[in-house]
């Protein structure tokens, strides 16, 4: 009974992830994918080889596997079967429509101190985006808050389920804090250089010291209700919601996701997490590269993307944006992709295969969407490789997943075989057959 | 004989008067109406450029030189100045100058009907904003000259002499003034009128969703505008012919004032900087045949063939391009902004080497600095005589004064400047000016400009609270609400406009002296804002600059 | 100081000519060049494998396997392994411009023209040239039911802007339907008046408004040109702007880009239009053009499509990718433009969604980007395929275009070279020491004011006196 208050928080959240999740409909089919091009990731690539999937997840992987009597065989002759793509920062299920039906957006609450808030509970699992989003492939995605300095705890999810409970892979995966200023190294052509004046300075400092404090609090708040914890005789303490989800971050248990793209506030954010002793994960990070060096110092994984944009700097090199990931890759910097949005989620594996025609390795572009992502969450034991053991998040495709032109045949998320169907689909079904 | 020593001794109490009231020279009271008679003797005259008088004498009577040259006759009833040593320039032209233009004046505040309720503005208040964002090209600057304030001294105090100057608001910005700058009334003070049409590439800044609130809807306003004023021209002719029968032409005195320019008999002066405003002015020039001049034309180097082709004058600024003070080593800088700072000062030499004929302005730029910059356009290769020429001759004949003013000759007005020695040479100060043959000794700045590092040591005030202003527009006056708060050092705060809140950008205190920045969304872009205030006690004054809508003065107070 | 200019003054030389070589036009000694060993995608008449191209005074000259250059001194480009496509067309840009796009202060701005602002020295314009872009159609905003006049230009980099203008491309006009229009997505100022029109029906009012007012104004002309010469009372009528581009739209001289995003309102226009007497030549976005691909075609109107762009707003909610193959297949002429200077850098990576998603045939899909873009543009005469006769706009690509993993390597209008990935690559050492030499310069400087941010004003509103000026910029 001595146990822990965050102990037992932790043990509580744990035991919600793993909870037996009830399947959506074939889930606990048995299937057999035969004849496939096997790109495992973490394990090579395997000619002509199968897979079987039972419970959800990957029983066997290999030249020759046995499968279980009355399995569904997948016949993936010709084909290539991927792990499923991550993508690691996108507001799928908490937008529908950005523009004029705010009704259908929850991804900014008011306030700057947002900790408490989690996105879980938020996932409209009938959201057009979902559909739309997982036929090009991607199976899992982070989805995130982004309103205030503190935008509060994203979650990993599986973009199939009848329920948010159900696609909830990872709910409070990492916290997220918008990196209060975001000042200068970029340009505004005609209006002159954007400049970061002596008094925008001071407010950034400002807003760091802030955010300091606030951790700070955090830790002062988390030892405290360990101490009561410990002795009853202390006096009551009130409880306060936003301390509370802070303290595993400010404990460096719990990632925060700090968005930063400029090279002197990735600098700062540096810094500030040596100071704080915070576990954290770079998102953005137009200017990586010029950091490349410290971030790999540091260890800090980054977040790159969207790589569809204009380099930041008027004088970079044309292609700095696309060559961002090649050059983090060469330091040694760990990173996975994100595409920022919802509508253009499907379009994660594009930012990857351009980075990749920039210089990045094009194995490393694969990783960056599937197993890099799964490492930097810490989900690498359930998804982002073909592997024994793991979620049955499949692709089968007809070509590289990085091009365009490529199809997907098959999307097996928690093995199902979800049917390659989607609002656009639907659309387009109807109106091809118009008379 | 008697009657002359008379005079002279008369002379001579005159001059001990006008020696006893010299420190008061500016004031009012002090005007002469009848200059005295002057003789400048033993000095080095710039009779005109590569023209030079290695010692001379300059004779002046009622405002005109009446003799110049190395044996000049020095009337007995002149006052004798000492040009030993003394380099004599004739007066400096400034070509385009806001000077003498009126600030809102307290009837046309009230005119409006008191101060404009809560965070409204009536439909009349937003029309007569979006009204004066056109700007009217009749108007005409040598009738609303109001001179006062330092900023003429301080040009004549840097030997400008003379200025075209037109107003700072609007599209159309009226018809344009050569004045001289006396401490006459205003009246005087005009060589001539109307020297140009001026136009210049403002919006509405989409301030209240006026028409143009873009550049291109401004190039469409300004080409519509000619458009109407030749049918115009032609309703007005028609009646003049026929009369019976035919329409009557109303009476249009903005369309009227157009006609001129089209019949190319006022030059249109179009203020244009940049390549694309200059090609733009010259594209307008060319589809109405109008005589065009341009202003700014600080990268009028690039075209500048086009220029010399078209026979374009050209009223160049030497307000250059400049490093933000502001600007941190970690702020980067682009290659073209770097370049072209190295670039522009290069233009006027540039424009010479074309052959393109030019003058100079000081571009807004703090008189002191003006004959500093045109140094620097020299060290930058421009010849000394071609940077004296252009402060002068060239000056005096692209305004049309050139039998008048620009060189130091029999018959001109005399407006001269004495310096120490060479104009371009960086030691060389000016020792005295004559405007209209009038004296003005020159003053000096005796403490440093604050704003150049001479910052006051005084302690700052609390500027913290809710601040109701009056804003002072040519509308009426506007009401606003600073709210400020402070937080150890740190200061915030925002705005309550009829353009809504919005948080200001920086707020500081540097002794009494406030100043806030805002940013104002309007109609897609921002209007940017600078509110810069004394403060007294619970009182303020200052002046609030609201990007293209030109600058306003306010007063205010904060309720305790 | 004086050795310190010197040396900067190399600097600047030396730099500049580098940066001319890298990033600039620039034509080569003869007048012909020979593109060899290429995959050529002809977007006009299939692919040509290990084909060479003769470009010959800024035309191609000559196309096919057995090309040879005529004259000894032609530059040679070998481009084994690589590919060639026309240049590519974006026919729905807003780049190279300066100032507002969008007079947004009226329903109706037939008067304001895009040519008035067009601004050469924008930076995203090198970056396009770098995706392979070599013109584009600049349009007004969409803030209007009709809106301005368009621009197309050729991003000649380096060259005086007005060479830039294609001459003989038709001029065109923009409207706008839906959303934008009705000003749905803005608040307006307060004290500010709501715009007409608020409503589908009343932006169909408002263009109908215009043309009828058009049509009288043209009458009023047709009157005064029969009664010149004869009647002494006969003036001009007043020449009105707004009205002058209105009617070149009825006498078929100036082409409709119009804006639209639903079905209702795509139809409502073409529907007005032939009530009218206009012709829409574009409908761009279009995101529902594929439930009335029919009756864009029996309009013979083009659509110029986003490829996957959707649910950033009400009225794109039902977009989907597959329209671009939905109304091909009905016989619509289609393109994918960018409408931003991000996007057209890669509408190669946008075409082959036309193939992804509904089977559009790759040739297709690369006329998308070109020859269909010309075709609405009604410049196909000149450019948008790889023809004997037609402008050398062209691209080399490191691998296929639309393989994910390709590069531009160089982008050529009019037989110059504005783009070169190798020059580029190369030259970018030079243009870092020269900005460490201009800072290193500048900073040794002094002179009045180098302590104050008194930047010049690009319009120059002098403040009224220098003292305030100070204030104002401390």
């Amino acid at each position: 009974m001595r146990m822990k208050f965050y102990t037992l928080v932790s043990i509580l959240i744990s035991a919600a992830i793993t909870l037996p999740s009830v399947g959506a409909q074939g889930r606990g089919d048995a299937i057999v994918i035969r004849n496939a091009r096997i790109f495992t990731v973490t394990k090579g690539v395997i000619e002509n080889g199968s897979i079987v999937i039972t419970g959800g997840k990957i029983t066997a992987v290999g030249a020759s596997v046995s499968a279980p009597g009355g399995a569904r065989v997948i016949d993936a002759r010709g084909l290539s079967v991927y792990p499923g793509m991550i993508d690691s920062g996108t507001t799928i299920g908490l937008t529908e429509v950005g523009q004029g039906a705010p009704g259908t957006v929850d991804t900014s609450e008011i306030g700057d101190n947002n900790a408490n808030i989690h996105v879980d509970i938020a996932v409209n699992p009938e959201s057009s985006h979902i559909g739309v989003t997982r036929v090009n492939g991607t199976t899992t995605a982070l989805t995130m808050p982004r309103g205030g300095l503190i935008a509060g705890q994203s979650a990993l999810i599986n973009l199939d389920g009848w329920t948010w409970a159900e696609m909830t892979l990872k709910a409070r995966a990492a916290m997220h804090i918008n990196w209060p200023g975001g000042l200068g190294g970029g340009f505004e052509f005609g209006g002159g250089q954007q400049r970061a004046g002596a008094e925008l300075r001071r407010e950034q400092d400002r807003r760091i010291e802030e955010l300091k404090k606030i951790l700070r609090d955090a830790i002062a708040y988390g030892n405290a209700k360990d101490a009561r914890a410990r002795d009853a005789s202390l006096p009551r303490m009130e409880t306060d919601l936003r301390l509370e989800a802070l303290v595993p971050v400010a404990r460096g248990q719990m990632s925060a996701v700090i968005h930063a793209q400029v090279e002197r506030d990735i600098k700062k954010v540096i810094a500030f997490a040596d100071e704080m002793k915070l576990k954290i994960i770079i998102s953005g990070a137009v200017e990586g590269w010029r950091v490349a060096d410290q971030l790999k110092a540091k260890n800090i994984p980054v977040i790159i993307g969207p790589v569809n944009r204009m380099p930041n700097r008027e004088d970079d090199g044309y292609d700095a944006v696309y060559t961002n990931a090649a050059m983090l890759h060469k330091a040694g910097v760990k990173f996975a992709f994100q595409t920022m949005g919802s509508a253009e989620a499907r379009d994660l594996p594009y930012q990857a295969g351009e980075s990749a025609a920039f210089g990045l390795p094009k194995e490393e572009a694969l990783k960056a969407v599937t197993i890099y992502p799964a490492e930097i969450f810490g989900v690498a034991d359930q998804i982002g490789s073909i592997e024994v053991g793991k979620l049955a998040n499949l692709i089968i495709t007809d070509g590289d997943p990085l091009e365009i032109r490529t199809q997907i045949k098959h999307l097996i998320i928690r093995g199902r075989d979800v049917p390659l169907t989607s609002r656009h689909t639907e659309l387009y079904d109807k109106y091809k057959s118009r008379p | 004989m008697n009657q002359s020593k008379r005079t002279r001794r008369y002379l001579e109490c005159a001059g001990l008067l006008l020696l006893l009231l010299s420190p008061l020279i500016n004031a009012p009271l002090a005007r002469m109406d009848s200059p005295g008679v002057y003789a400048i003797r033993e000095a080095q005259i710039m009779v005109s450029p590569g023209k030079t008088i290695a010692k001379g004498t300059i004779v002046i009577r009622d405002g005109l030189i009446t003799d110049v040259g190395e044996n000049a006759r020095i009337p007995a009833d002149a006052r004798i100045i000492e040009g030993k040593g003394l380099t004599v320039y004739p007066g400096l032209i400034d070509a385009y100058t806001n000077l003498g233009i009126a600030q809102p004046q307290q009837q046309e505040q009230q005119r409006g009907g008191g101060r404009a309720q809560g965070a409204q503005l009536s439909p009349e208040a937003q029309q007569s904003l979006a009204e004066a964002a056109l700007g009217d090209p009749s108007d005409s600057i040598a009738d609303d000259l109001r001179p006062g304030g330092t900023a003429i001294e301080d040009a004549r105090s840097a030997g400008v002499t003379s200025a075209l100057t037109s107003p700072r608001q609007g599209i159309f910005l009226g018809r344009s003034a050569l004045i001289n700058l006396s401490n006459m009334d205003a009246a005087r003070m005009v060589v001539r009128s109307p020297v140009s049409l001026t136009i210049q590439f403002s919006t509405t800044s989409g301030f209240l969703g006026g028409y143009p609130n873009s550049l291109m809807g401004t190039v469409s306003y300004i080409r519509q505008s000619f458009y109407d004023a030749i049918r115009y021209s032609d309703e007005l002719d028609r009646y003049e012919r026929i009369k019976r029968g035919v329409p009557r032409p109303e009476h249009n005195k903005k369309l009227a004032a157009l006609v001129p320019a089209l019949r190319g008999e006022l030059p249109v002066l179009f203020a244009a900087n940049t390549e694309g405003d200059i090609r733009r002015a010259l594209n307008i020039a060319d589809e109405f045949k109008l005589k065009p001049m341009i202003t700014g034309a600080l990268y009028g180097y690039r075209v500048a063939d086009l220029l010399k082709q078209k026979n374009v004058p050209v009223i160049l600024s030497v307000n250059f391009p400049r490093r933000p003070a502001d600007q941190a080593d970690d702020d980067e800088e682009s290659l073209r902004v770097l370049r072209q700072r190295a670039e522009v000062p290069k233009g006027a030499g540039r424009l010479a080497q074309a052959g393109v004929k030019f003058a100079f302005t000081a571009g807004g730029a703090s008189p002191r600095d003006f004959i500093a910059n045109v140094r620097r356009a020299v060290e930058n290769g421009l010849s000394k005589e071609d940077a004296l020429r252009a402060l002068t001759v060239n000056a005096a004949e692209i305004l049309g004064a050139s039998e008048q003013l620009g060189t130091i000759e029999t018959g001109k007005i005399a407006n001269l400047v004495l310096t120490s020695g060479d104009l371009f040479a960086k030691e060389t100060t000016v020792k005295y000016v004559f405007v209209d043959g009038q004296q003005f000794e020159i003053k000096r700045p005796e403490t440093p400009d604050p704003g150049r590092g001479g910052a006051r040591p005084a302690a700052a005030v609390n500027p913290a609270g809710v601040w109701d202003l009056n804003l002072q527009t040519p509308q009426g006056e506007i009401g606003i609400k600073l709210t400020i708060t402070r937080e150890g050092d740190q200061l915030a705060g925002t705005m309550t406009s009829p353009m809504g809140i919005v948080t200001l950008k920086s707020v500081t205190i540097s002794g009494n002296q406030l100043r806030a920045t805002v940013s104002i969304p309007a109609g897609g872009d921002n209007l940017e804002g600078t509110i810069v205030g004394t403060i007294e006690g619970d009182s303020i004054r200052g002046t609030m600059s609201l990007g293209a809508m030109g600058s306003f003065e306010f007063t205010g107070s904060r309720p305790r | 100081m004086k050795k310190m200019k010197a040396i900067t003054s190399i600097a600047v030389t030396l730099a500049l000519s580098v940066s001319a070589l890298g990033q600039s036009g620039q034509s080569a000694a003869s007048s012909e060049t020979l593109i060899k060993n290429a995959t050529i995608l002809t977007a006009s008449h299939g692919t040509i494998k290990n084909g060479s191209i003769l470009i010959r005074n800024g035309k191609i000259a000559a196309v096919g396997v057995d090309v040879k250059a005529t004259d000894p001194n032609a530059r040679v480009i070998d481009a084994t392994g690589k590919y060639v496509t026309p240049g590519i067309i974006d026919c729905h840009s807003h780049t190279a411009s300066t100032g507002s796009i969008n007079e947004g202060s009226m329903s109706v701005t037939a008067m304001v023209r895009i040519q008035d602002i067009v601004e050469p020295e924008h930076p995203n314009i090198y970056r396009q040239l770098a995706g392979g872009l070599t013109t584009v159609n600049v349009l007004h905003g969409s803030a209007n039911a009709i809106g301005g006049q368009n621009a197309v230009l050729k991003l000649k980099r380096g060259k005086p802007v007005n060479e830039w203008f294609v001459a003989d491309a038709p001029p065109g006009i923009k409207f706008a339907l839906g959303e934008n229009p009705k000003r749905s997505n803005f608040q307006p100022q307060p004290g500010q008046q709501r715009r007409y029109p608020a409503t589908r029906m009343g932006v169909e009012e408002v263009i109908r408004e215009a043309f009828i007012q058009a049509k009288e104004y043209m009458a009023e002309w047709q009157e005064y040109e029969k009664k010149k010469g004869t009647d002494s009372k006969a003036i001009p009528p007043r020449r009105d702007l707004k009205l002058d581009a209105l009617a070149e739209i009825l006498q078929g001289k100036r082409l409709i880009h119009a804006h639209c995003y639903r079905s209702d309102e795509i139809l409502m226009l073409l529907t007005l239009g032939d009530e009218l007497g206009f012709k829409i030549k574009t409908l761009q976005h279009v995101l529902e053009g594929y439930k009335v691909a029919k009756e864009i075609a029996a309009h013979k109107a083009g659509a110029s499509t986003f490829a996957d762009s959707w649910s950033y707003k009400m009225e794109a909610f039902d977009a989907i990718p597959y329209n671009m193959a939905v109304m091909a297949s009905r016989g619509v002429v289609v393109t994918i433009n960018s409408d931003s200077d991000e996007r057209a850098r890669r509408l190669y990576l946008e075409a082959p969604k036309a193939m992804k998603y509904g089977g559009v045939s790759e040739e297709e899909a690369l006329k998308m980007i070109t020859l269909n873009a010309a075709i609405q543009l009604g410049i196909d005469h000149r450019t948008g395929s790889i023809d004997v006769g037609k402008d050398a706009d062209l691209v080399i690509f490191s691998q296929h275009p639309f393989s994910v993993y390709t590069v531009p390597e160089m982008t050529f209008i009019e037989g110059e070279v504005y783009f070169d990935r190798k020059a580029d690559l190369e030259g970018r050492e030079a243009l870092k020491r020269e900005k460490e030499a201009l800072i290193k310069a500048e900073r040794g400087q002094t002179g009045p004011g180098q302590k104050k941010d008194d930047r010049p004003d690009p319009n120059l509103r002098p403040k009224e006196s220098p003292k305030d000026q100070e204030d104002i910029n401390r």
